[in-house]
Formats: C-alpha cells, structure tokens, sequence
C-alpha cells in the first residue's frame, strides 16, 4: 500500500538540521489578559482555539489567538484551520528527545525538539521519514485527555489533518489538553518552529480575568484578517512581479519566485504558497532562474501520477513508517534543456537545505508546460511556462 | 547620527522590517542564580550581538537579564553589526505611519518599519525610518526610564564611529523602576533578534551580579558561534553546477548562509558560498539569498554605499537608501568587467526576489562584493577559464 499522506505541506525548517535547543519563556501579559469578556467563575470550561487559517495557497501560519487565558481545570481544544502541516506541540523542558531532534530556532543555544525528518532505524544514512515525533500524538489511542502541568513533558497534537489518511479512522483534527497548575505556557507547531508559537495562561481556578469562548473567537477572528490582508497584499504584488533580464546570445533569464512569504509584509507567516507568476511566457532559448525562501520544489512531471512527498507505509505492528521520497528530495535534470517527456525537478529548495534556495532550467521546445510544487501541489501550488518560438 | 559609517553595517534586513508590541517573545530559559548583594542601584551590561568578520551571531547576550526595580541596564555593541535596542511598551504605530505587522507577535501588533518612503520622493525612493534611525532620548538628556509602557529606542548603534574623531553610538543605558518582565527587540531584525529584562523588587536577593550575566552571555556566545563555524566549514565544500544550454554550465552561489546545518535563525554568515568558484566561459552563475545581500561587480572603486545621508535645514539628516546598491543593474547581456553589475538587493521583501544570474564569457578573474556587507568582509571572485 503506498497512500499519500494528506497532509499538505512541509517545511521543516529543521529539516536537515542539527542542533541546539530550548524554548523558553514568554511574556503575555498583553494579550490573552486585555481580553475583554469576562468567563463566569468556577465552572469547568472547553476553550477552541484555531491552528493556522486561510485557504488554497494563502495560508497563515500561526495559532488563533496567538495567547488565550483560561483557569485552572479548564480545557483547551485545538481545532486545524489551515490547511497546511501543522501540529501544537509542548516542548519546553524536555530534554531526551529520539533520533532527528534539532535546535529550537529560537531557543537557548541546546534546546532541542523534533525535527521534520529522522533517519529511517536500519535504512542507509539518506533514507529519511516524516519525524514519528512529529506526527503522531503523544496521547495513546483510546487513552483519556492529557493533562498538561508545566515544562519537562512532551504533549503533542501529532500531525493534524482535515481529512482521515486512512478510510474509516477519524482524522487528527482536534487535540485537547487540561491545565491543573497555574503558569503561562508557550507551545510551537513542529513543522514551522521558527514562527509559529502560541501561548497558554493558566490563571487560578477562581480568576474572574478571563476572556469567555465569543471572545477568544473574536479574537482570534481579529488576528486572522490582519493576518490575511498581508498575504493578499503579497499574492497582488506577487503576481505583479514579472522580471527578466538580458541572457546571453540574445536570450533572457526570467525570475520567477517559489512561494512568497513575506513580500512587502515582512511577516513570514504570512505565506503565498504558489508560484510568483503563476504563469510565464518565455521565448525559445531563455532561462527560468526559480528562487524562494522556504520549502519548496519546482517539478516537471511528464506523466501522472506526481510522485508523493511523504508516503505511508504500513508496519507489521504500531504506526505506519512515514518515509520522505528521494524522488522529491533531490534534483533531477536529465537534460540541459527542457525535455517534455522526462521528469525535471529542482528538489526541495530552500534555506537549510545543501542545494540552497535557487534553481534553473532553459527551455528550447515550444508549448505550455505545467509544472508543480510536489511539497504543496494539493494547497493547489502549481504554474506554467509557455514557450514561443524565437 | 551621520551616515557614511552606516553601509559599513551590517544592515541586514531590510526585511523583517518591524517589530512589535511584544507579546510573544521566545526567550531564554532559567535564569542565572548567582545572587548579587542588596545595595542600591546598580548599573548591568548586556552585549549587543557576537562574532567578528563574515562570522556574526544576531542576539542580545544573555538573551534574558534579571535586575532590581532602579537599576539600570546599559546595551553595548559587540560586532560589527547594526541594530537597536527597542521597547515597543504596548505601543502600535499605524501603517502610515510607517508601521509593519510585527513577525513574532499576534495579527494586528504592528511596529515601526525599517525603511520607509521618502517624503517627497519617487516610489522607489527609500529611507531609513527617522523613528528606527534616531534615539528616542534627546542629545544631552538624562538616561530614560522605562515603567512598561511607551515607546523607548536606541537608535541605530554601531560599535566603531561612522567619522573620524566622532565617538560611536555603540552604548544605550535604561534605568528600570517597575517590577515586570519586559521583552524587546531590534528593529533591525525583528524575526529573530529579541531579548527580555525581567525586573524584580528592589529588595529582591536572587538577581545575578555582572560576573553571573558575563558567564552566561559568554555560553550562549560561544554555543551560537560554533553553529556558524560549522556552517562555514559545510557551505564551502559546496560547489554546485548542472548543465545549462549550448554545453553550458549552471553554477549555484549562496549569497550568505543563515542557517545552513544549523537550523537556527541567528548565526549567519556573511560570506559567498562558495567564495572562490571557477568556471568555463559560457558558463553562467546564480545567487541565491535568503536574507539581504547583494552580489555585485563594481569596475572603478570606491563601492557604493547602501545609505547616504542627505542634510537637512533643521533636524536630522534623511538616511536615503542608495538606488546603485538597492537596484539591479544588467547593462550588458554578458559580464563586462567595465561595467557595473549589480542584483539589487535579494531576500525577502525585495522586489527582485531571491535570485539573480550573470553569465561570463571572457576568462579572468574577476572580485565581486556585497554591497551590504563588503565591509564585513563579504567578498568573493569568479574565475573564468577559456572554454
């Protein structure tokens, strides 16, 4: 059985990566407590807050709100939004991690939680899977709600989907947590641990300060359209964005961006996961130059279907292995040029990454070409290149 | 505040333009414990940035500091790099007024952006924001005092001074007089260079004496630096082509190297990787940047530099951020080493993207620098051997 794990996009930032870690402390003060509408004391409550938002290629990575407040026995629920990879995750404080643990980009220099990928136990050394730390739960099927008491536990969401990778389970939408000790507490999404935290303020049980459900919504509704309006600024100025320069023996050399996060926002949660023109037209003889900032790759598949980033594979006993496919991974250009029936593809480029955050290919046969991101083809990342005669 | 010393900087980014009303700052884990003595007001020094050269470590060390309510702590800078010390003290600049969405706080927090338009100018026509640029404490006024809130910057600090004879802006001193855990930031790279003064009651016994905070901010010194020396050592060995048309050759350059094996946002190394790289004539070159550099031949010295004061009447001067390194220039389909070429700035919020290619076709060698960072040392050659 190979199925394609639903689970849109990657990132990892830590992809590759060793290092260091620890998260640490936060400061809230200013959020979750100014909210305003107050909660009745003393009562059991269940509070939602939202993992990442938009749709199709605009997506927002962060956690909405960005801090809640609540008291001590309550509840908090995540529910996925986006539809990006994303996980809520509990990580400071731990300190043995398994194989594939990396530095927390922001953290004390050791401070280590999962990385995206680890090695594959008995595979050679390039043989990497979907860290298992990453996505699956920490709590077992079937066990009750984790109760979470501060740092030194490791409590996770795994891998959310918005729909069941496998017929018949429910999917990993939701992923509740209790809170018995008062304290603030901050948690990361695994796959975008360079950007995307969240806060936990666990006021005393008979704290009167703290915001009800229609106001954590509120809230999080406010940060979202902030949020969206950067990215539909940059999906405008993306596509606006159609850049060449001169080449040599009178072609040209065409720039083309993979995703853009940030363009005139400066916020790097703010993602277009698309090609920047979604469609190019060239000229016989010239050169796509495709650059990006994040995880991406730029391929060219002659026939369906698209090879799968990440693919399932079920084990005799336990969860499934999760192996990351070279045929994304790396690069592949069996031609100087453009060859419509052979598969060309950039790899995952990217900051982290050996291959750096470049790539190029000429194109000499007329015709539109499709391409697509083999990370993010299902957010719908995809392109064309048309090429004239000369 | 002059300018010509300010392209000597490391102006990094332009891109993370902003900064925020500070909520969600990640810090540093347990603090210290070695306790100083009760006394009166004592004066704490924290680092402003690591690293010597291309080498460089963007943080605040240690990255959390503990005082007493009427201390007062004194930021000095520790590289060659620029930034600010900056409390956003739960204030939010509108976006007229130059403000951006803050990169590590919730949807709507906005701080002051880095670069914002020239009054007056074109719409290419950019500038240091005078409120990043400038300290918010008057010339010959008493150190500030910071309650928690209101806006309080240092201005744009560099360790050596932009003119001779002039004494650097490498210092910036606040005096704390309420109890609270207060996070800040530099505007100048919002994303990842963040700190955190947690000040306790005057009384308070368990605060670390200088000797405590040097011990810690020399480890996580010394735990970041390794990570660019490790970087350094993998983006070297990396010389890495594919076939390009008419028996050509694609030759990928990294234009800095923030993260590369180390997965972590703060060592960053400002060197082309590789640095030396030889090629066929014919052949071409491609710069990839994820943070802000440039790579860039320029035929006749001086370089350019990136931001050009322009006297004003009264007040400061306008810190104009200069067209000839900011703007890619191609003016010939080939390399002409006559000629200036230029990729503009590359990263993340510039227009040009993230790439740029060049192809040569006469053999030589031929330097070419970051117009950024040239003085840091970012420099690097293309040899071009006949075909």
């Amino acid at each position: 059985m190979r199925r394609a794990l639903h689970l849109f996009a990657m990132s990892g930032l830590t992809f590759l990566s060793l290092g260091l870690l620890t998260w640490v402390a936060l400061q809230i003060d200013t959020l979750g407590a100014s909210t305003a509408s107050a909660a009745p004391a003393n009562q059991a409550r269940n509070l939602t807050v939202l993992v990442g938002g938009g749709q199709d290629t605009l997506q927002a990575l962060n956690f909405f709100p960005m801090s809640v407040r609540v008291r001590q026995g309550n509840t908090v629920t995540w529910r996925i939004e986006g539809d990006e990879l994303h996980t809520a995750s509990f990580v400071k404080g731990v300190t043995e991690w398994g194989p594939g643990a990396a530095q927390i980009p922001l953290g004390a220099p050791g401070e280590m939680n999962p990385g995206f990928a680890a090695p594959i136990p008995g595979g050679p050394p390039e043989a990497l899977q979907l860290n298992p730390q990453l996505a699956f739960p920490t709590r077992a099927p079937g066990a009750s709600v984790e109760t979470y008491s501060g740092p030194g536990r490791f409590v996770s969401s795994g891998a959310f989907e918005k729909e069941a990778t496998f017929p018949g389970a429910p999917p990993n939408n939701t992923f509740s947590v209790m809170f018995d000790t008062p304290g603030t507490y901050m948690y990361v999404c695994l796959v975008h641990n360079d950007r995307m935290y969240g806060w936990v303020e666990v006021a005393p049980a008979n704290a009167t300060d703290v915001p009800n459900q229609a106001a954590i919504d509120a809230q999080a509704s406010a940060e979202l359209a902030q949020m969206m309006a950067l990215i539909q600024t940059a999906r405008a100025q993306g596509d606006a964005t159609v850049r060449s320069e001169p080449g040599p023996n009178g072609t040209s050399i065409w720039f083309a961006r993979a995703g853009n996060q940030e363009l005139h926002s400066g916020d790097s949660r703010a993602q277009v996961i698309d090609f920047l023109p979604k469609n190019l037209t060239v000229t016989a003889g010239d050169t796509v130059v495709w650059g990006t900032n994040y995880f991406h790759t730029v391929s060219f598949v002659p026939a369906p279907p698209n090879p799968e980033f990440i693919e399932v594979v079920p084990q005799p006993a336990g969860p499934p292995l999760l192996p990351l496919n070279p045929t994304v991974i790396f690069p592949a250009k069996p031609s100087a040029t453009y060859d419509p029936t052979q598969y060309f593809s950039s790899g995952i480029i990217g900051p982290f990454l050996p291959p750096g955050n470049s790539w190029a290919l000429a194109f000499d046969r007329p015709g539109t070409y499709e391409y697509v991101c083999l990370v993010h083809e299902l957010l719908g990342m995809k392109g064309t290149i048309t090429v004239l005669p000369r | 505040m002059t300018l010509t010393g300010f392209s000597r900087l490391a102006f990094l980014t332009m891109a993370t333009t902003a900064v925020l009303g500070l909520m969600a700052l990640a810090v540093y884990g347990p603090l210290d414990t070695t306790s100083a003595a009760a006394q009166g007001p004592r004066n704490v020094t924290v680092m402003v940035g690591a690293g010597q050269d291309t080498a460089v470590v963007f943080g605040f060390f240690p990255a959390t500091v503990r005082v007493r309510a009427g201390d007062t702590v004194t930021w000095r800078m520790n590289n060659d790099d620029l930034h600010t010390v900056t409390f956003m003290g739960g204030t939010r600049v509108e976006p007229q007024a130059g403000g951006v969405q803050d990169p590590l706080g919730p949807g709507g927090n906005l701080i002051p952006a880095l670069v914002v338009p020239q009054p007056g100018g074109g719409p290419q026509d950019a500038m240091l924001n005078p409120q990043v640029a400038f300290p918010t404490r008057a010339p010959g006024a008493p150190v500030e005092t910071y309650s928690g809130s209101g806006y309080v910057n240092s201005g744009i600090m560099e360790k050596v001074s932009p003119e001779p004879g002039a004494p650097p802006h490498d210092t910036f001193s606040l005096t704390f007089d309420t109890p609270g855990t207060y996070p800040y930031l530099s505007i100048i790279l919002p994303d990842r260079m963040i700190g955190t003064i947690e000040v306790v009651p005057a009384g308070a016994v368990d605060v670390p004496d200088q000797a405590a905070i040097d011990a810690k901010a020399n480890a996580e010194m010394a735990a970041l630096l390794a990570l660019v020396d490790v970087a350094k050592g993998q983006g070297q060995a990396l010389a890495r082509s594919e076939p390009g048309p008419g028996g050509s050759t694609f030759w990928f350059v990294r234009a800095g190297n923030s993260d590369f094996h180390s997965g972590d946002l703060r060592p960053h190394l400002m060197e082309f990787l590789p640095k030396d790289i030889t090629i066929r004539a014919g052949d071409t070159v491609i710069w990839g940047s994820t943070l802000f550099h440039t790579a860039s031949f320029v035929p006749t010295p001086p370089l350019p530099e990136l931001v050009v004061p322009v006297p004003q009447p009264a007040g400061p001067p306008l810190l104009t951020i200069n067209p000839l390194v900011a703007t890619p220039a191609k003016p010939s389909a080939v390399f002409d080493p006559t000629q200036n070429f230029n990729s503009g700035l590359l990263g993340p919020i510039a227009p040009g993207g993230f790439s740029w290619a060049l192809t040569f076709d006469r053999p030589g060698t031929f330097e070419y620098a970051c117009l950024v960072h040239a003085q840091m040392g970012m420099k690097g050659t293309i040899t071009v051997v006949p075909r």
